[in-house]
């Protein structure tokens, strides 16, 4: 194995010198991924009944038709189901958390997606107030939180989504297994 | 060998139509062997920056993925597949080298202008620019990049390259992320680390600190000796060695330490499947290899003396043996590793072999130096439970028909 120059990273100061702190500016780029515990979330809020109307005005429904379901992008309400035979096809019993809002582990994650991804093509597209006021709408379409709760930075990352602790993401997961070199490839099931 | 190969020899005779094409337009001929000279134009434009030989026609498979990429939310695919059935050598040539970016067609970056942070949980967050980057120590290494999507298919129509062209070699140069992380102090309790990318699909995927920290994992500019091409990331991107091709970000802007794995967009999907396995379920790819000679898609010349050549590569270090069957796996025998074997990079074998005519079945074994061995698709399906499982690394079998057309067994 190939393990040379294994740098100690830690406590000691750095040796070349190089390099600038960043501005508060650099430190949240837009289109950053936001963690499961919702840090670094930026400011902004919006609610479900705000969603819905931007569900129509910023054209989520073209793909995900009127209510969520018809396609023929990813189903958005419901655990199951994307009404695109290709992903059934390949994704059949899978965990595509985009074939069920229902199946993200942490709410912070369906505010990443939304923020990352959507919409295809025009990522970067949606501010942060559509971004929380869609991810609301999900949500409540969903059944998990109430059409005029409020979410934001700090109420996000609150909201208890059924899925947790179904797939073994973090470490207070049984079947989590931390990487280690030359750990071997494990079994599927 | 290559020259054996009957699409080469296609090609050589419409080369040379070209060449009575340039002869008739008057190029000199040399006194010695009646060969032409390259027009004076040409060969000092060439003095700048060499080009191939107008005869060879060598390029990358483009696909049109939209179909397939709908499978990761892209309607757009940016995919081509390295001509692997081509390559002499362990190096890819970069401008052969597979892309897969998920529709973002590449970023158009200012290298001037482009930065790189290092932040999350450091004590010393710190932006770079490419000039500081290149102040730092860097090493220059070969290591193979796969899409995790890169394996034996089942069906005919699957050829060499649709099979196995989504894996190129390189010589990356760049700074140890281990040192940039030295640089900025990691705090207790970071775990993950998470790769930020520009482009239009701002790509991040977690990876553990622990392989970041080991030292072979790299910020790379160069690519075999040059500035990294943009379809390959250029300025900057990610090398980690052994891990699987997704992780290994281009166009990267971000390093940010983190104690949990994001889970991001891009993390979802096909990469974390119904096992509900920890992402930690697919890091480093299994031993594998490939017969490019003969392979699927080509055709056997005639009868007699061939000699069967091939790749093989593992995620866990070097390939130390590589084993040859062309009886349909029925007896096993030794291929020569040829050049160098060197860790987490691709490995060049041969085998000769006679073909007598009739029909044959060819297939390779890789055994890396921890020991694993390359398994059958059974044993694969096995392993993974369901046979179309991505992350594959079963062996591929090539059929040589009694008139020697090879074609895919699986």
């Amino acid at each position: 194995m190939l393990l040379a120059a294994g740098v100690a990273a830690g406590a000691q100061g750095p040796t070349y010198e190089l390099g600038r702190p960043p501005t508060a500016e650099e430190l949240r780029p837009p289109g950053a991924a936001i963690g499961p515990d919702g840090r670094g979330l930026p400011p902004g809020s919006g609610t479900a009944a705000e969603g819905a109307l931007l569900y129509v005005a910023r054209a989520c429904s073209a793909c995900h038709g009127p209510t969520g379901v018809e396609g023929p992008g990813p189903h958005l309400v419901g655990p199951r189901g994307s009404g695109n035979t290709h992903y059934d096809a390949a994704y059949e019993g899978g965990n595509w958390q985009g074939r069920g809002v229902t199946n993200f582990m942490f709410a912070p994650q369906i505010w990443s997606w939304i923020n990352q991804g959507m919409p295809l093509n025009q990522q970067g597209f949606l501010t942060a107030d559509e971004v929380y006021s869609l991810t609301a709408y999900l949500l409540h379409r969903n059944g998990i939180i109430e059409e005029d709760d409020v979410l934001d930075a700090d109420s996000l990352p609150r909201v208890r989504m059924p899925a947790r602790g179904t797939f073994a993401y973090t470490p207070d997961h049984p079947a989590f297994a931390e990487w280690t070199p030359g750990m071997p490839r494990r079994r599927a099931r | 060998m290559r020259e054996e190969r009957a699409t080469t020899r296609r090609q050589l005779l419409k080369g040379g139509g070209a060449a009575l094409v340039g002869l008739a337009a008057g190029a000199r001929p040399t006194a010695a062997q009646g060969l032409r000279s390259t027009p004076e134009g040409l060969a000092r434009e060439l003095m700048a920056y060499g080009r191939r030989s107008r005869f060879v026609g060598t390029s990358r498979i483009t696909l049109d993925n939209k179909v397939n990429m709908q499978m990761h939310g892209d309607p757009n695919g940016f995919d081509a597949l390295t001509p692997l059935g081509e390559q002499t050598g362990i190096i890819t040539p970069a401008p052969l080298h597979f892309i897969s970016s998920h529709g973002d067609p590449p970023p158009d970056i200012d290298p001037a202008r482009h930065r790189l942070m290092i932040h999350g949980l450091v004590e010393r967050p710190l932006v770079f620019t490419l000039d500081e980057l290149k102040r730092l120590p860097s090493v220059s290494r070969i290591h193979y990049i796969e899409c995790l999507a890169n394996r034996p298919r089942p069906g005919a129509e699957h050829t060499l390259e649709t099979s196995h062209g989504m894996v190129g070699c390189s010589e990356w140069t760049g700074v140890p992320l281990s040192l940039l992380l030295a640089e900025a102090g990691v705090q207790a309790g970071a775990r993950w680390v998470v790769g930020e990318s520009l482009g239009r699909t701002q790509q991040a995927r977690s990876f553990p600190l622990g392989k970041a920290l080991l030292g072979d994992t790299l910020v790379a500019y160069g690519q075999n000796s040059e500035p990294i091409q943009p379809h390959n990331g250029y300025p900057l991107r990610l090398v980690i060695p052994g891990f699987e091709g997704k992780f290994q970000l281009k166009w990267l802007r971000g390093i940010k330490v983190t104690d949990q794995p994001y889970v991001t967009y891009w993390e979802h999907g096909s990469f974390t499947r119904r096992e509900r396995t920890p992402l930690g379920s697919y890091w480093e790819q299994g031993p594998k290899s490939v017969i490019t000679y003969p392979a699927g898609g080509q055709r056997l010349p005639g009868r007699g003396h061939h000699t069967i050549v091939g790749f093989a590569w593992s995620g866990n270090g070097a390939v130390r043996r590589v084993e040859v069957s062309t009886d349909g796996g029925r007896t096993w025998a030794d291929a020569e590793l040829e050049g160098p074997a060197l860790p987490m990079a691709m490995t060049r074998f041969r085998h000769p072999w006679t073909w007598a005519g009739g029909e044959a079945v060819l297939q390779s074994r890789c055994t890396d130096e921890r020991g694993d061995v390359q398994p059958t698709a059974a044993e694969f399906g096995d392993f993974w439970g369901e046979y179309a499982a991505p992350h594959g690394n079963q062996i591929q079998p090539w059929k040589i028909t009694d008139v020697g057309q090879v074609l895919n067994a699986l």
